[in-house]
């Protein structure tokens, strides 16, 4: 998975998510995952993950930092990456196995006859959901895309 | 206090914003705001006759002006009319207000008639478009709308305003901020430690370089730095290339001047760049136009970006340093720092490719004049005199006209050669040249404009005759969409598809409209045709019918290098 994360925050005008939406979909910019939440009254925070970029990755910051609705980009260090979470709630067909494997006990928050939260980092996400997938188990799956913590090691541009 | 309206704050907000001439075309949705614009004698309007031209104009002037250009028209296809005037603004970097009526609040949404979603439509071709909720919002929105425009790589903003909130009343007591959080503009990433550091670097490279170049762009012009390049290049002795919108930032009478580069620059521009070993590249944006083939692009040389554009930095060419900054500030830090340099060799080898591939360069002998039908390019050297002697505004069409213009052309001053040059966008001569001509009433402008790009626009003729507007225009007609035909000839087999053209009687038409006007098609008419016009106080019009299947030189082809250039008519293939 990409570690090339942006968490753009955006003045929540009209036009101000299509603005952005737009030109990372102009400049052809593979996203691996959008999530998007209310961080404050009136700004939005967008945590944008990329997938393997042909554009150097100063130039994305640039364009996204240069649209007047985005009043900061921030690119999280390898710590935030690290920290960063994600919530996926699966459906599954309810015969699951007694002993679950670690890559899924760990992230495993609850479950009930036919569903399960998981909670943890996108890429320990992945891995569960690639076993659950694997044993036919899964019918279906919302991912929440990734939040970052906020805090002193993230790295504004 | 007494109320007053929203359009009566936009129209006072125009005023605090600098504007003095808004082109325009009312409408349903935008009635509000005329209504108070006739309170405000001030704002002069000029009714252009289609909202694209308005845009064009707004555009021309602010070129021509270094001021913002205004332009405002009605909802739905009043607004999407402006969108290719807004891109040629985007495009080229030309601070514009674009005003757009909207339908009612309470209706937005619901397909009421002529809504459209012109925040939404232009999107792609705007710094930013602001919708007016609140009618208390007007001069803050309008005071960020101009600082926007100008600010960082100028362009345009939208801003779209409901007629209810025109049409309401507010109490100015009640007016306050509306507590939105103002972003920073785009100013420059780089701290000055690091751009100081950058510059050191440039001029240890300009220091040990033994063919350096300079490329320069618009970005000279815009940041007024057109003096600063001229010592820049004359203590170091350096070669100065020039985009299409450069043109104007250095004099073309210069011994260091080497032309346009790219697709149909001079030999000795392009083939400087592919022998360079550093390419200093000035407020230019390194356009496809400009570099041929990027991976072919100056292949031996280091290659320094200056540019305010922090966006601009590796769009299309790799760049060894980077300085994001303003030119004015950037070149004050650099030029203490440059060495005094003599490059009699570098030189010496760039007087190699100083030829030029048009046989109908050779002045005439003395005592002979040239005679036959008229050629496109021997006419336009002949306007392009006219401009230089008599210190006029230039402003192009697109197409062939275009480039035999940026070849020809002489001394210019910055701000005096006007065209569209990233968007390319036919029927911007005319409505911007009548932008340029209100803007600097003093001067002459010149409109050079083919016989397509010329059809998709001339009903500003009347817009130039209703506003007394003393154009000095050239329409170039070779009964083709000559750059089209001249790829359909080169590339496509002569398979000229769709690219004939007819037109009407241009000098009938101008009469139409009360212009002096006059028919030119033998060069041995050209110069007494030319004084005929220089003597009449304008507008006038001269239609030049030139021979239909003269092709520009040199062209570089599309996705070749540029030391691939095709000089000579033979050397074409297809």
């Amino acid at each position: 998975m990409s570690q090339f994360v942006l968490v753009a925050s955006l003045q929540d005008a009209i036009g101000a998510l299509e603005r952005l939406l737009g030109l990372l979909r102009r400049c052809a910019l593979p996203i691996e995952s959008l999530s998007l939440y209310q961080a404050e009254d009136n700004i939005l925070e967008v945590v944008l993950r990329f997938g393997d970029l042909d554009t150097p990755e100063d130039r994305v910051a640039a364009e996204v930092s240069s649209l007047y609705d985005v009043l900061s980009v921030r690119r999280p260090d390898q710590a935030s990456c690290d920290a960063t979470r994600e919530l996926a709630v699966v459906k599954t067909h309810g015969d699951l196995e007694p002993v679950l494997p670690e890559t899924v006990s760990d992230v495993l928050q609850r479950h009930g006859p036919d569903s399960m939260e998981l909670s943890g980092t996108p890429h320990a996400i992945d891995q569960a959901l690639a076993y659950l997938r694997e044993q036919g188990l899964i019918t279906g799956v919302s991912r929440s895309g990734e939040m970052f913590p906020p805090g002193p090691h993230e790295i504004d541009t | 206090m007494a109320a007053t309206t929203g359009g009566d704050l936009v129209c006072r907000a125009l005023s605090r914003g600098g504007a003095e001439v808004l082109f325009g075309y009312p409408g349903g949705a935008i009635l509000p705001f005329y209504d108070a614009l006739y309170n405000h004698p001030a704002l002069r309007h000029v009714l252009c006759r289609h909202e694209q031209g308005a845009a064009h104009a707004a555009d021309g002037y602010a070129r021509a002006t270094g001021r913002t250009g205004v332009c405002v028209a009605t909802s739905g296809p009043g607004a999407t009319n402006l969108v290719t005037g807004l891109a040629a603004a985007f495009m080229d970097g030309v601070p514009v207000v674009a005003i757009t009526g909207q339908v009612a609040r309470p209706v937005i949404g619901t397909l009421a008639f002529q809504e459209t979603d012109i925040v939404g439509v232009t999107i792609p071709v705007t710094k930013h478009g602001f919708l007016v909720q609140e009618v208390s919002d007007i001069p803050e929105v309008f005071s960020e709308a101009f600082r926007l425009a100008v600010s960082g790589r100028p362009g345009p903003v939208l801003v779209d305003i409901p007629k209810d909130v025109q049409a309401a009343l507010v109490n100015e007591k009640t007016l306050s901020l509306s507590g939105r959080r103002s972003p920073e503009l785009m100013e420059p990433l780089e701290s000055t430690q690091e751009i100081k550091a950058a510059i050191q670097q440039v001029a240890k490279l300009l220091s040990e370089a033994e063919r350096p170049v300079l490329l320069v762009g618009r970005g000279v012009i815009l940041s007024g730095t057109a003096g600063k390049l001229s010592y820049l290049a004359e203590r170091n002795d350096l070669p100065v290339i020039t985009s299409l919108l450069g043109l104007d930032a250095f004099p073309a009478s210069d011994p260091r001047a080497l032309g346009m580069p790219g697709m149909h620059g001079t030999e000795r521009a392009n083939y400087s760049l592919q022998d360079a070993d550093l390419v200093l590249g000035l407020g230019i944006r390194f356009d496809d136009r400009v570099i041929g083939r990027p991976d072919r692009f100056a292949p031996n040389a280091r290659i320094v970006h200056f540019d305010i554009d922090a966006t601009a930095i590796e769009r299309t060419m790799r760049a060894d340093i980077a300085v994001v900054a303003d030119l004015s500030e950037s070149l004050k830090m650099l030029l203490p720092l440059v060495p005094k340099a003599d490059r009699t060799a570098w030189w010496e080898r760039i007087r190699e490719w100083n030829r030029e591939a048009d046989p109908t360069r050779e002045p005439p002998r003395a005592g002979y004049r040239r005679i036959g039908p008229l050629g496109a390019r021997e006419a336009i050297r002949s306007i392009a005199r006219k401009i230089s002697e008599s210190n006029a505004i230039a402003v192009s069409d697109v197409g062939q006209h275009q480039m035999w213009l940026a070849q020809e052309l002489g001394d210019v001053v910055p701000r005096a050669h006007l065209t569209s040059g990233g968007l390319g966008a036919m029927g911007y001569a005319l409505p911007a040249g009548l932008g340029a001509a209100i803007g600097q009433p003093d001067r002459p402008v010149w409109v050079v404009a083919g016989d397509g790009g010329f059809q998709m626009s001339l009903q500003e003729l009347a817009t130039v005759v209703q506003e007394g507007i003393p154009l000095r225009i050239a329409v170039i007609d070779n009964g083709y969409l000559g750059m089209v035909r001249q790829w359909q000839e080169s590339f496509y087999g002569k398979r000229y598809s769709g690219t004939q053209i007819s037109g009407p009687d241009f000098v009938a038409l101008g009469k139409a409209y009360g212009i002096p006007s006059w028919r030119v098609d033998r060069s041995e008419q050209l110069d007494s045709t030319l004084s005929l016009a220089a003597i009449e106080e304008g507008p006038v019009l001269i239609w030049m019918q030139v021979r239909q299947e003269e092709n520009v030189y040199p062209m570089v082809p599309s996705g070749a290098a540029l030391d691939e250039m095709i000089t000579e008519p033979k050397r074409v293939s297809g």
